[in-house]
C-alpha cells in the first residue's frame, strides 16, 4: 500500500516539478508509428521552409504534431537518430538514402501525400513555359526516366553530369540562367567529388542546354531559395522543392519533373529492429550488472528500468567509472555530458548510443525561495535563447580538452550575495583546474548568472549528500552542480528550469559493445562514435553528410588529432587522403585508412587566363602519360625516407631559367605532399612536380611559403603565378581561378587503427620490470606532478594532522573526567560516565560527524573543522577514558599503600606512582586508538571537509587511475601515523625505567 | 607513644577487631603473633590508617589520628611500613625508590637524599643493586630494599606486615639479619610474624592476638617459657586438641579409636606411639573410668612440637582418682597405664568437678 501511495505521490510530483520548469520533454513512447495518425501529439522534424509541416497539416487536419525545423535534412535525421524528435519528413528519394544508412534504426512509416517536385520561377516570368516546354519533351523522349534512374536508383559514387555544355551546338549565346539549389538534397542535388550533381541539377543542365543558355548555379539554404527567386537574384530554384498552394501564391512552377510523395521516417523502437542489436549490451538482460550513483537521478531511472538487472548502489562517480573499467559491473548509468567526458578520457570505456532516460540538469534552490526561482529561469530563457548556451555547451561538453572559465566581469556593486555549492568531482561540468580553482560549465554559469543578478558569489565545494542538506539547512543558498531533478528531492527543494540538455547514458567497456568497438570500415560506421578533426578544416562538416551523429574532438593540428588515435582517445580521425597515407607509412602496424568517402582531387592553382596555364597543363598531362606522376607518388609517399629527394630537373632538361621567374606560392604544411625538411628548405612531392614544370617552362623558381589560408589570395592578388599545397579543386574555387590537370586523387579519408592481434608476448624479466618500473612512474607523474596535484595532496594531509592531533589531544584531557566519572562511586555520576562511553562506542564515528554538523550545529555557522575535532574528541575520550580505568587498574593495590605508608597524598601517589605505572600499560593501546583515529579522519569528507582522502578523490576524478592514487594515499596515510605515532614511542622510552636507566649511565660515563 | 583503645574492625559483618586495646612505648621491639585471620595485619594497618576502624580511638604521640582534622600523612611520614610483597615502584630504580620520599616529601635536595639513600644501602648490605630495577632482584634484596626506603624517611616506628612470609626459607634469614641489627639501633619496631624463634630472640614484647583481642601480652622471655593463657600455650607448643563428650551408654570403641589414631597420624606420631596411645585409652575408658563414671569431657592433646600426647579427662563429681584405687579387675589396667605415662595428675579444681591429667 504504502508503495502504492510513493508512486502517485512520485507521479503526482513530476507535473509539478515539469510545471515549474518549462523544459521540453522528449517522448520515447515505444509505439510503432505506421501512419500520419500516430504523430498525434508527437514531435517531427522537418527543414526550415520545407512544405512538409503544411502538407501533414491538410492530409490529416485533427492530428497535432509539434514540428521541429532545423536547417538541413542531415539533422533531421540526427534528430530521428538520437530521440529529439519522433519522425521526420522526408522525400521519398531522400527517405530511401536514409533508410539504406540506417537499416537498423530507421524505416519508412508511410507516404501521405503525393509529391510533384518542380522549379520555381518569378510569375510571369517568360522562362517558365520554356522551361515547361523541355520537361515534357524530356519526359516525352524517356529521358527524365533514365535521369531518374541514374540518380535516384543507383548509389553508384562515380556518377556524372553529362557535359551538356560540352556539345558542340551549344554557345550559351541565349543568355545566361541563374539557379540556385540547397545541395544537401541527396540524390536531387548534392556534391560527388566535388561537383555538384543530383537529379535536379541533371534537369536544369538539361533545360540550360535546350534553351541554349549558360547555366550559373548558386548554393543556399532551402529556407532562401524562394526569397533569392523573389528577390530577382536568380532566375529559378529548385532541390527537391515541392509544388504547394501556399507557394502557388508566390511563385510559379514549371512543369513537374518528379513524382515522388512525402514520407514518414520513423525511428524503430527500442530493441525492436530487426537483426542487428544482439550484438550490443542488453541492458534489459536478467542479472545485467548495472551501476548507479547513490542518489541521483540515474539511480531510480536504473531501478525502475531494468528491475531484473542487478542493480549496484556507488558513492562516488569515480568508483562507478572504475567499476566499468574493470568490469566488476556492466554498465554505469548516469549523465551523458559527464560520461561523454570520461570516455573521451579513457581509452577502454565507451556511450552506449542509446538514451537510457530523460534527464533534467536544473539549479536547486532552497524550497521557500520561489522568487529567486523565477529570477534564474528568466536568466536560463536568455542564455538559451542568446546563443551563449549553444556557446557554452560546445565548448564544454564537446571538445577534447577541457577550456578555461572565461573571464567573465564580476559585478561592481553587488546589491546581494549568494553562497552557491558544488561538488567539484564531475568535469567537464564542476571540477578543479590546474591551479586547484573550481572551473567547468557550472562555474562559468554560475559567474553569468552573478553578472545578471548582480550578485556576489562564494563558491562552497562539497559531497552531493552534504550538497543538499546544506540546501535545505540555508548554508548554501543554490545548488550548481550538475544537479539531476528527480521526485525525491523535489520534496525539499526547488528546481528551476532545465539549463543543460542532456539524457542519461550509459557507459559501458568497450567490449561489452562491439558494435562500438573499432571495426570501422565506412563512414557511416562513424555514427556515435569519436571522431577527430582539425579545428580549422572543413572535412566534418563533408563527413556530416554521409553520417551524421558523430562526436566530434576538435584539434589544432593533425599530429594531435593522430596521437589521439593512437592512444586510443578517438576512434578515427578525418584527413586529406595524401596526409593519411603519410601517417599510415610512420606506424604501419597500427593504422590503416578504413575509407576514403569524399573524392577529392588536388592541383596546381593558376590565375584565370594565365599565358602558362597551357603550357603548365601539359607538362602535368605528359607526367601522368610517361608514369613519372606514379614514381614520384611511389617515392614519396611510401616509407622509405632515403628516397624523398628532389629530383635535379633543372640539370635534366638543361634549364637555366632563362624565360623569367615562376614565382608558386605552397603552403608547406601537408606532408608528404609539401612540406619544410630539416634544413628548412621546402620539398615534398608537389615541389618534385613544380621543379620539373620550371624546368621544363625554363623558368627559375621562386618559391613563396604562405599558409593554407593565403593560397587563393596569392593568386588573386597577382603576387603568384601559381600556387598550391594540397589544394583541392572544388567548384568555388574553379570559379575565381584556373586549376591545372589534378596530380594527386586523393579524398578525405577516415584514418583508423588497425585491428591489432595481441600476442602473448614472453617479455624478459628486466624487461618487464622496467616496463612496470616506467608506467609507474609515468602514474607518478600523473598522480602527484601534473597540475602540481602534490600541493593538493599536502593541504589535505596537513587538515588530516590538525584534526588528528588536537583530537587526540583534547580527546586525552577529556579522558580524566570520563574515567572520574565512570569510577566515581556516586551511583548517579557512575551512571552518566558508563552510558557516555556506551553512547560513544556504539555509535559510528561518522553518525556522530553528521548529527553535530547537520542537527547540533545546524544553524551556527561554524568552521567544520572544528566540528570534526570535537566529535572525534569525544569518541576519542571515551576509549581513552577505558584504557585510563584499565591501566588505572592495572597497576597493583601495594603500589598505592606504599606510597601513602610513606606518606603521600592520594594526588601525589596517583601522579607519581600510579600514572606512570598505568601509562605503561596503557601506551601500546593507546597508540593503536590514536593511529586508528588518523584513519578515521578519513570520513571527513562527508562534512564537507577536504582532506588527504578527499584530495585523492579529487585527484583520482581526473585521472582515473585506479592502482597507484589509491596505493600513494594508503602510503600517505602509512607513513603519516609512523611519524606521529613516533612521539608516543618516544613518550614510552621515557617510561621505560630500564631505558631511562642504560641512557642515564650511558650519560654518567 | 602509641595508645589504642577498643578498636573496632568489621570486615563483612564479621568483627576481625572486635576489642583491642595496647600501649607502644619508645624504643619498644613488638612481636605480634598469633594464627591466621584474627586480626594482626588488620591491626597493623589500622595504625596508620590504612584501614579505617569501626570504633575506638587511637592516640599518637598525644593525637587521636581518627579525628577527621589530623593531617594522616604527617603522622604517616613518621611511620615506616614494610609490606609482606614488598611493594617496591617498578618504575623507579633501587635508588630512586629510595630516595623518591625524601626528596619530594622531606624536600632533601637529590643529591643528598641520593647519598643518604646510599648510605642505606650499605647498612642493608646492597650498595651494589643501586641502579637496578626491582624486578630484577631477588625476593630477599627487595625487601632489604624496602627496609632502606622506610629508613630513608627517618621513621619514629616501623611497621612489619609479615616481612618474611612470602620469601623462601633461604632468604627469610637475610631479611631477619636486617630487622635484628635494625632492632638494636633502638627504633621502635612493630613487628607482624611467623618467625617465633626471631621474634623471641628480637623482641621486647611480644602481642599473641586472638578472639578479635590481644588474648595475651607479655615480656617475649617470659611468654615463650610460660605462656600463661591456654591459647597462647597451645599455640605456640603448636598443640593440637581434640575434644570429645563421652557417655558411658553409647560409646562405641572402635569409631572412637578411628578418630583418634586419625588424629595422631596428622600430628605425626610414629606407629609406637599410636600404638601406646590407643592400648592406653582402651585400658582407660573402658577398664578404669567407665565402670565407675559415666560422662566424662576428654580433651587430647598432641604437641607437633615435643610429641607429646596430654590426655585430660573431666567429669562431675568429686571422686577419687579412679587410677589409684578402684575394683580389682581393673587393676591391670591401671598398672598398663601407670607404666604407659610420663605423669598422672588428679586433681579436684572445685569440689565439684575431678580432673585427670596424663602425659605420655
Amino acid at each position: 500500500m504504502k508503495q502504492f501511495l510513493l508512486i502517485l505521490f512520485a507521479a503526482a510530483l513530476i507535473p509539478a516539478m515539469v510545471s515549474c520548469s518549462k523544459s521540453k520533454k522528449e517522448g520515447s513512447k515505444s509505439v510503432r508509428i505506421s501512419t500520419l495518425q500516430d504523430l498525434h501529439g508527437k514531435k517531427a522534424a522537418s527543414t526550415t521552409g520545407s512544405a512538409f509541416q503544411e502538407s501533414a497539416e491538410k492530409a490529416a487536419p485533427k492530428v497535432k504534431i509539434t514540428p521541429l525545423y532545423f536547417n538541413d535534412n542531415t539533422l533531421c535525421v540526427q534528430a530521428v537518430l538520437s530521440g529529439k524528435a519522433d519522425a521526420v519528413f522526408l522525400d521519398e528519394p531522400m527517405a530511401q538514402l536514409w533508410i539504406a544508412r540506417h537499416p537498423d534504426e530507421l524505416y519508412i512509416a508511410g507516404v501521405y501525400t503525393k509529391d510533384e517536385y518542380s522549379f520555381a520561377t518569378r510569375k510571369k516570368s517568360p522562362l517558365t513555359a520554356r522551361i515547361s516546354r523541355v520537361i515534357e519533351q524530356l519526359e516525352k523522349s524517356g529521358e527524365l526516366e533514365k535521369f531518374k534512374q541514374k540518380w535516384c536508383g543507383s548509389t553508384d559514387p562515380n556518377r556524372k553530369l553529362e557535359k551538356w555544355t560540352h556539345k558542340k551546338d551549344f554557345n550559351g549565346s541565349a543568355g545566361v540562367l541563374t539557379y540556385a539549389t540547397d545541395f544537401t538534397q541527396e540524390p536531387m542535388a548534392f556534391t560527388l567529388k566535388g561537383q555538384y550533381v543530383g537529379m535536379d541539377i541533371e534537369v536544369i543542365a538539361r533545360v540550360a542546354y535546350e534553351l541554349n543558355m549558360k547555366l550559373e548555379i548558386t548554393s543556399m539554404n532551402f529556407g532562401s531559395l524562394l526569397e533569392a527567386l523573389l528577390s530577382q537574384k536568380v532566375d529559378a530554384v529548385g532541390g527537391s522543392m515541392s509544388i504547394t498552394p501556399t507557394r502557388q501564391e508566390k511563385v510559379d512552377f514549371v512543369k513537374s519533373y518528379y513524382q515522388g510523395g512525402q514520407t514518414i521516417v520513423a525511428r524503430y523502437p527500442e530493441n525492436s529492429a530487426p537483426g542487428g542489436k544482439t550484438e550490443k549490451l542488453d541492458l534489459s538482460k536478467p542479472g545485467t550488472r548495472i551501476g548507479v550513483p547513490e542518489g541521483a537521478a540515474a539511480m531510480t531511472v536504473g531501478e525502475k528500468k531494468y528491475p531484473k538487472g542487478k542493480i549496484i548502489y556507488f558513492n562516488s562517480l569515480t568508483e562507478g567509472y572504475l567499476a566499468v573499467q574493470t568490469k566488476k559491473i556492466d554498465a554505469f548509468l548516469f549523465d551523458r555530458n559527464s560520461m561523454e567526458y570520461v570516455a573521451r578520457s579513457n581509452p577502454v570505456l565507451t556511450l552506449l548510443n542509446e538514451k537510457i532516460a530523460d534527464e533534467f540538469i536544473v539549479i536547486g534552490l532552497p524550497k521557500k525561495n520561489a522568487e529567486l526561482c523565477k529570477e534564474v529561469n528568466a536568466f536560463i530563457k536568455k542564455y538559451r535563447s542568446d546563443g551563449t548556451y549553444d556557446d557554452m555547451f560546445k565548448r564544454w561538453c564537446l571538445t577534447n580538452s577541457l577550456p578555461a572559465v572565461p573571464d567573465i566581469p564580476r559585478p561592481a556593486k553587488p546589491t546581494r550575495k549568494f553562497i552557491v555549492g558544488t561538488e567539484g568531482l564531475n568535469p567537464p561540468m564542476s571540477f578543479f583546474d590546474a591551479r586547484n580553482n573550481l572551473s567547468g560549465f557550472d562555474i562559468e554559469f554560475t559567474r553569468r548568472l552573478a553578472l545578471y543578478l548582480n550578485a556576489e558569489i562564494e563558491l562552497k565545494n562539497m559531497t552531493y549528500p552534504a550538497l543538499l542538506s546544506s540546501l535545505e539547512t540555508g548554508k548554501i543558498d543554490m545548488l550548481i552542480s550538475n544537479l539531476n531533478a528527480t521526485p525525491e528531492r523535489s520534496e525539499n527543494v526547488l528546481f528551476s528550469d532545465c539549463y543543460v540538455d542532456s539524457s542519461i547514458a550509459a557507459l559501458v567497456h568497450i567490449d561489452n559493445c562491439r558494435s562500438n568497438q573499432s571495426g570501422i570500415k565506412k563512414v557511416t560506421d562513424l555514427t556515435g562514435r569519436q571522431v577527430g578533426s582539425n579545428v580549422g578544416g572543413n572535412l566534418h562538416t563533408l563527413a556530416d553528410k554521409f553520417a551524421p551523429g558523430i562526436n566530434y574532438v576538435y584539434f589544432t593540428d593533425n599530429h594531435s588529432a593522430v596521437q589521439a588515435l593512437l592512444t586510443n582517445k578517438v576512434a578515427a580521425v578525418l584527413l586529406d587522403e595524401p596526409i593519411a597515407r603519410n601517417f599510415v607509412s610512420r606506424h604501419p602496424d597500427k593504422l590503416e585508412i578504413a575509407s576514403i568517402f569524399v573524392d577529392d582531387n588536388y592541383g596546381f592553382a593558376m590565375p584565370k587566363n594565365s599565358r602558362l596555364k597551357e603550357r603548365a597543363s601539359a607538362v602535368v598531362d605528359k607526367m601522368q602519360k610517361e608514369g613519372t606522376l606514379d614514381d614520384l607518388k611511389k617515392r614519396w609517399c611510401g616509407s622509405d625516407p632515403a628516397k624523398k629527394v628532389l629530383t635535379d630537373w633543372a640539370k635534366k632538361f638543361n634549364s637555366s631559367g632563362k624565360n623569367g621567374k615562376l614565382r608558386a606560392a605552397l603552403a608547406p604544411y601537408y606532408e608528404p605532399l609539401c612540406y619544410m625538411d630539416a634544413d628548412g628548405k621546402p620539398t615534398g612531392y608537389e615541389i618534385d612536380i613544380i621543379n620539373r614544370i620550371a624546368a621544363e617552362l625554363d623558368m627559375k623558381l621562386e618559391f613563396i611559403s604562405i599558409v593554407g589560408g593565403a593560397r587563393m589570395e596569392m593568386i588573386a592578388s597577382g603576387k603568384a603565378d601559381l600556387s598550391g599545397g594540397s589544394m583541392s579543386i572544388t567548384p568555388e574555387r574553379m570559379e575565381k581561378v584556373d586549376f591545372l590537370p589534378p596530380h594527386y586523387k586523393g579524398g578525405v579519408t577516415i584514418l583508423a587503427r588497425k585491428e591489432q592481434i595481441l600476442k602473448a608476448e614472453k617479455v624478459p624479466f628486466h624487461q618487464a620490470v622496467k616496463k612496470t618500473l616506467a608506467e609507474l612512474k609515468k602514474s607518478f607523474e600523473r598522480t602527484f606532478v601534473r597540475e602540481k596535484r602534490w600541493y593538493l595532496v599536502l593541504q589535505g594531509l596537513k587538515i588530516t594532522v590538525i584534526i588528528t592531533l588536537l583530537s587526540a589531544i583534547a580527546g586525552t584531557l577529556l579522558a580524566f573526567p570520563v574515567w572520574l566519572l565512570r569510577t566515581a562511586k556516586n551511583k548517579f555520576l557512575c551512571f552518566c560516565g558508563q552510558t557516555f562511553i556506551s553512547l560513544m562506542q556504539g555509535t559510528p564515528i561518522l553518525v556522530l560527524l553528521m548529527v553535530l554538523y547537520y542537527l547540533v550545529f545546524a544553524s551556527v555557522d561554524i568552521n567544520a573543522v572544528v566540528v570534526a575535532i570535537i566529535g572525534f574528541s569525544l569518541n576519542f575520550a571515551a576509549y581513552a577514558g577505558e584504557m585510563l580505568r584499565t591501566g588505572i587498574d592495572s597497576v597493583p593495590k601495594g603500589q598505592r599503600e606504599a606510597a601513602l605508608a610513606l606518606g603521600f597524598n592520594r594526588c601525589q601517589t596517583f601522579f607519581k606512582v600510579v600514572l606512570p605505572q598505568a601509562m605503561r600499560q596503557i601506551l601500546p593501546v593507546y597508540r593503536g586508538e590514536f593511529i586508528n583515529m588518523l584513519k578515521t579522519t578519513s570520513i571527513v569528507g562527508y562534512i564537507a571537509i577536504q582532506d588527504l582522502t578527499k584530495a585523492s578523490d579529487i585527484i583520482r576524478s581526473r585521472t582515473y587511475e585506479a592502482f597507484f592514487p589509491l596505493i600513494a594515499t594508503a602510503l600517505i596515510y602509512f607513513v603519516t601515523a609512523w611519524f606521529l605515532a613516533g612521539f608516543l614511542v618516544w613518550l614510552d622510552n621515557r617510561l621505560d625505567p630500564a631505558k631511562r636507566r642504560s641512557k642515564k649511565m650511558e650519560s654518567e660515563k | 607513644m602509641i595508645k589504642v583503645k577498643n578498636l573496632k574492625k568489621i570486615y563483612n559483618g564479621n568483627a576481625v577487631l572486635k576489642d583491642v586495646n595496647a600501649v607502644i612505648e619508645k624504643g619498644e621491639v613488638i612481636s605480634i603473633i598469633g594464627p591466621s585471620g584474627t586480626g594482626k595485619s588488620t591491626f597493623l594497618r589500622c595504625l596508620n590508617l590504612l584501614e579505617q576502624p569501626d570504633g575506638g580511638e587511637i592516640w599518637i604521640d598525644g593525637k587521636n589520628i581518627l579525628d577527621a582534622k589530623t593531617d594522616i600523612t604527617a603522622i604517616r611520614r613518621k611511620m615506616g611500613m614494610v609490606f609482606q610483597s614488598f611493594n617496591l615502584f617498578g618504575h623507579l630504580t633501587v635508588l630512586e625508590n629510595i630516595a623518591m620520599a625524601p626528596v619530594s616529601l622531606l624536600k632533601k635536595s637529590k643529591a643528598e637524599a641520593e647519598a643518604k639513600a646510599m648510605e642505606l644501602l650499605k647498612l642493608v648490605g646492597l650498595a651494589g643493586k643501586a641502579n637496578a630495577l626491582p624486578q630484577e632482584l631477588s625476593g630477599g634484596q627487595q625487601q632489604r630494599i624496602a627496609i632502606a626506603r622506610a629508613l630513608a624517611m627517618e621513621p619514629e616506628i616501623i611497621l612489619f606486615d609479615e616481612p618474611t612470609s612470602a620469601l623462601d626459607p633461604t632468604m627469610v634469614n637475610e631479611v631477619l639479619s636486617v630487622m635484628r641489627n635494625l632492632a638494636k639501633t633502638g627504633i621502635t619496631m612493630l613487628i607482624v610474624t611467623h618467625e617465633m624463634r626471631f621474634a623471641r630472640d628480637v623482641s621486647t614484647r611480644i602481642f599473641y592476638m586472638d578472639e578479635g583481642v590481644v588474648y595475651e601480652s607479655g615480656p617475649a622471655k617470659e611468654l615463650f617459657e610460660n605462656p600463661a593463657r591456654p591459647k597462647t600455650k597451645a599455640f605456640l607448643r603448636r598443640i593440637d586438641m581434640l575434644n570429645f563428650n563421652l557417655s558411658k551408654a553409647d560409646f562405641d570403641l572402635y569409631h572412637f579409636q578411628s578418630q583418634v589414631v586419625e588424629f595422631a597420624e596428622k600430628q605425626m606420631l610414629d606407629g609406637k606411639q599410636i600404638k601406646a596411645l590407643y592400648s592406653v585409652l582402651e585400658e582407660l575408658l573402658i577398664n578404669v573410668v567407665f565402670p565407675e563414671i559415666n560422662k566424662i569431657d576428654l580433651e587430647i592433646g598432641i604437641s607437633e612440637e615435643t610429641k607429646t600426647t596430654e590426655l585430660c579427662l573431666k567429669w562431675q563429681g568429686k571422686t577419687a582418682n579412679p587410677l589409684d584405687s578402684g575394683s580389682p579387675s581393673g587393676e591391670l589396667a591401671r598398672m598398663i597405664i601407670r607404666k604407659r605415662s610420663k605423669t598422672i595428675e588428679f586433681t579436684t579444681p572445685d569440689n565439684n568437678n575431678s580432673q585427670l591429667a596424663i602425659t605420655l
